[in-house]
């Protein structure tokens, strides 16, 4: 099962992706609380996508596509790259930033990993980046509510 | 501000384009989508439930009739946030194509209940609830209906 959602390259287009995958989640029978943490990860990698990927650039996109089976819910976030995303040497943790060692930015990334079960860029050999989160189905019900 | 007939002339930063599997349920993901896309441009509740309705007809129907329950095939759902109201266009990849005369009904509710098939308000029920409806062929063959909804000052 899949699914599909472009959206505009500007900030507050995220809300809408966050109640769509609410309620393509739901239709998959995934726990409230998983779906909390989505859209809360999906919010974080929509803005960084807009911000750091698309340089706000309101002529550009932001392309989201969900992949269901059995055993993973994933989600990939792509933009369209005019900024390659270079990963920082020495990744701060959130406790670290919180107490002064580093930049209040950045967090965002930190927290998708906190709230879901893999994350990471994909490498790409096309222009663009691609940010991919999973979640396991394990709590799932498999049924569509 | 008028409305332009060809939905692919929207300028693209506008547009939210949702594509879904064909399977019966998935209407409610592009129900949420555009009721979250409408409660932020400000329409009143009770329009909202209108736009929610109409879209959720026009999907099934795209699911149903459209693309014939293949779930391999997409429900193309375009969503553009105007000055002057939304404007949504769904469309199906055209495994039967729907007749002309189908697009106009007034279904007779006498009628329908001396039919075994109770079928055929949905489209009767778009042109009600949305203020301006438009059967034309999608790009990919596939018919496409295209509707707008107007934000009242």
């Amino acid at each position: 099962m899949s699914m599909e959602l472009t959206l505009p390259n500007q900030l507050g287009y995220e809300l809408i992706a966050r109640d769509t995958i609410a309620a393509f989640a739901r239709r998959l029978g995934m726990p409230m609380d998983r779906i909390d943490d989505m859209k809360t990860a999906l919010c974080e990698a929509c803005i960084n996508a807009m911000e750091h990927g698309n340089l706000l650039n309101p002529n550009l996109r932001v392309q989201i596509l969900c992949h269901v089976d059995d055993d993973r819910f994933v989600i990939e976030v792509y933009d369209q790259g005019l900024r390659p995303f270079v990963p920082p040497p020495t990744p701060l943790s959130i406790v670290d930033k919180l107490t002064g060692m580093g930049s209040l930015r950045g967090m965002g990334l930190l927290l998708i990993s906190q709230l879901s079960d893999e994350s990471g860029f994909v490498p790409r050999d096309e222009a663009g980046n691609c940010f991919r989160f999973t979640f396991q189905r394990s709590g799932a019900a498999h049924v569509c509510r | 501000m008028a409305i332009s007939d060809d939905p692919a002339q929207e300028p693209l930063d506008k547009v939210i384009e949702l594509r879904l599997p064909s399977k019966l349920g998935y209407e409610r993901v592009a129900m949420d989508t555009a009721s979250s896309l409408a409660r932020r441009m400000g329409f009143h509740p009770d329009r909202i439930e209108s736009l929610k309705t109409a879209l959720s007809e026009a999907v099934t129907n795209a699911i149903e009739h459209g693309n014939q329950h293949d779930e391999a095939m997409k429900v193309v759902v375009l969503l553009t946030a105007r000055d002057d109201g939304l404007v949504i266009s769904v469309a199906d990849q055209g495994q039967k194509i729907l007749p002309q005369e189908h697009t106009t009904p007034s279904p007779q509710i006498a009628d329908v209940l001396e039919r075994s098939d109770k079928g055929g308000w949905g489209i009767w029920l778009i042109r009600e609830l949305m203020d301006e409806v438009e059967f034309t062929t999608a790009p990919s063959g596939g018919n496409q209906v295209r509707m707008v909804i107007h934000l009242e000052p």
